[in-house]
């Protein structure tokens, strides 16, 4: 699927903003499934963009805006080419996440955001009783996800803790997939979370749109790792298989390693304008007809 | 400059300030004890330990061997002599690179001699000389800092520091000396101020300016207001002021040029002959206040500036 991705990021500020920091990770990642044909940033005020890879492999734009400012806009625009990645075929068994566990204790330990308590654990436990396959036990952990919590915008925050998500039972595409990976982690399989875009008219249903262009945020799902496949991507979010309509930016133990905007500034409080991804398709530019 | 690199540089000057006054402060005492029946020790002691603010924390009994040990080589006490060198090695070794390789080696050289020294032993049977001995390692310190560095921000945060401890050290060895005069009545012979002045390094100078009789006033003017001597407090004062204009960007207009202006015109203008005796203890006690307030505003102007930062995140739905 060919998608030209345009990401717009506004502040609003009371008081002029000065000495503005900000790391940017609004970039698809180049993934066997995945093509960048390009990729553009740029800010008002106008200021140089310095740009490197980071640990996790995301691509990490950043710029600083020393003058006085009212309103900070961050535009990031790519287009990239998707194809569905396979589902695994795999027959790992659960057992096999054993032998896996010195070399991903990074996606196996508790993270800032995917810190589980007992009661997160066992429900971990409860999906996966009964079953030794892999992908089904994966599978089933992040359907539970999706059938315990309602997707409900504005109830929580960014920095909500993943226990309370569970009390709540309620929360956006990142709670949902730090609940997952809590989950995952719990009962030993290594699991991470992706920042991405989502081509779909609810971010709860990932329906192929209509519209050839859409108006939507930030996405977030994750990835575990299946032993003779790799990394699995599912969306806890939705209930559909990963298919083309999500383009993945970057990985990482959670939020705070891939956050789509991250930065420091001096004065008045802010207004958020907040995120707008808009998300157009070009059949045209679509050399194999994917959906018809 | 990174605000962290200057808070080094500024609590290095503090810290080797700190480890010169603080034995300074000691041998101040120790003479006085010399000249004085046994009976006022423990007196002597308990008023060192309260004008460095530590009798909230010390516990032990307020004799020689117990104060002394607490003060020069007790690590759990952040203030001790061999604390507060350990610290300015701290800071001087990740400042590596803005400090002169002499400035490194005359702090790593003293603190490592201080380590391994027997210092309870020193205090014990020595204490004289091993005062001494520090009170000459931190000259060279600072010695070496003036020979040696730029005339630039780094050193003047040094020179901050290292002026704003001893203002406010100097003002606590006036209190050790006047809260005995005025608490217990006890006349203070020719002796006792001729180990005050020594105390500070002033017993020459004062004599230059005044004459041998040591009139008591006229100490207390000297080591509180004499413009010239780099000890006195106004000098301090008038030190951190100088440099606080230059640190500044906007000059003094700011809540730490106010601050400053404000302590150093208090102790510029004063009565002297008025508050010399009932009156100069809460004078003391005053100025030291206003010190702490400069002390806070210097930190809050240029290492705490990152405190009001805020933060923008953006939350994916």
């Amino acid at each position: 699927m060919h998608l030209e991705i345009r990401y717009l990021n506004e502040f609003r500020y009371s008081e002029p903003a000065r000495e503005s920091h900000n790391l940017l990770r609004a970039c698809p990642q180049v993934t066997p499934h995945q093509t960048v044909v390009s990729y553009v940033v740029d800010t008002t005020p106008n200021a140089k963009i310095f740009s490197y890879v980071d640990y996790w492999g995301t691509r990490v734009d950043e710029f600083g805006v020393r003058e006085p400012h009212d309103v900070l806009s961050v535009r990031a625009t790519s287009i990239v080419d998707t194809t569905p990645p396979p589902k695994p075929d795999s027959v790992a068994d659960l057992n096999e996440f054993d032998a896996l566990r010195p070399d991903f204790v990074t996606y196996l330990a508790p993270s800032p955001h995917t810190r589980w308590d007992d009661a997160i654990a066992d429900m971990g436990r409860k999906a996966i009783a009964g079953t030794s396959d892999a992908v089904f036990a994966v599978q089933t952990v992040c359907d539970a996800v999706t059938d315990h919590l309602a997707y409900r915008p504005g109830t929580t925050d960014v920095g909500v803790d993943v226990t309370d998500v569970l009390h709540h039972g309620q929360g956006v595409c990142q709670d949902f997939a730090h609940l997952a990976i809590a989950m995952y982690r719990s009962v030993g399989i290594p699991a991470r979370y992706v920042s991405g875009y989502l081509y779909a008219s609810n971010q709860d249903n990932a329906v192929q749109p209509d519209a050839a262009e859409l108006e939507v945020q930030t996405h977030a799902w994750v990835e575990a790792f299946i032993p003779g496949h790799g990394w699995w991507q599912l969306d806890p979010t939705n209930p559909q298989p990963i298919g083309e309509l999500h383009v993945k930016i970057g990985h990482g133990r959670d939020y705070d390693d891939v956050m789509p905007l991250r930065g420091v500034y001096h004065g008045g409080s802010r207004h958020d304008l907040g995120v707008k991804v808009t998300i157009t398709r070009d059949r045209l530019a679509e050399p194999f007809a994917t959906d018809q | 400059m990174l605000s962290r690199h200057a808070e080094d540089l500024y609590w290095l000057g503090r810290y080797v300030e700190r480890a010169e006054d603080t034995a300074r402060m000691l041998d101040v005492t120790f003479h006085h004890l010399l000249e004085s029946p046994p009976a006022v020790e423990a007196t002597a002691w308990r008023e060192l330990i309260e004008i460095l603010y530590l009798d909230q924390v010390f516990e032990g009994t307020l004799d020689r061997p117990t104060v002394s040990g607490y003060l020069v080589t007790d690590t759990n006490n952040p203030g001790s002599i061999l604390s507060s060198v350990a610290r300015a090695r701290d800071n001087a070794r990740g400042l590596r690179d803005r400090i002169s390789t002499e400035l490194w080696e005359a702090i790593n050289v003293f603190y490592l001699e201080l380590a391994a020294a027997d210092l309870t032993l020193g205090v014990e049977q020595r204490a004289y000389a091993l005062l001494g001995d520090i009170k000459s390692r931190c000259q060279l310190i600072n010695g070496v800092a003036a020979q040696t560095m730029p005339r630039d921000e780094g050193y003047r945060f040094i020179v901050l520091g290292l002026m704003l401890e001893r203002a406010e050290m100097t003002c606590r060895l006036l209190a050790i000396r006047y809260a005995r005069l005025v608490n217990t009545g006890e006349r203070m012979g020719f002796h006792a101020w001729v180990s005050v002045l020594k105390s500070v390094s002033a017993y020459e100078a004062y004599l230059k300016s005044h004459d041998a009789s040591l009139d008591p006033t006229r100490v207390l003017e000297f080591l509180l207001l004499d413009p010239a001597f780099p000890r006195s407090v106004l000098y301090c004062l008038r030190q951190v002021e100088q440099q606080l204009e230059r640190l500044t960007a906007d000059g003094l207009q700011t809540d730490v040029g106010r601050a400053i202006g404000r302590v150093r015109a208090r102790a510029e203008y004063c009565d002297v002959s008025s508050i010399a005796g009932e009156g100069l203890d809460s004078f003391l006690e005053e100025l030291q206040t206003e010190i702490y307030q400069v002390a806070d505003q210097v930190d809050l102007y240029f290492f705490r500036s990152g405190a009001d930062l805020q933060l923008h995140t953006v939350q994916s739905v």
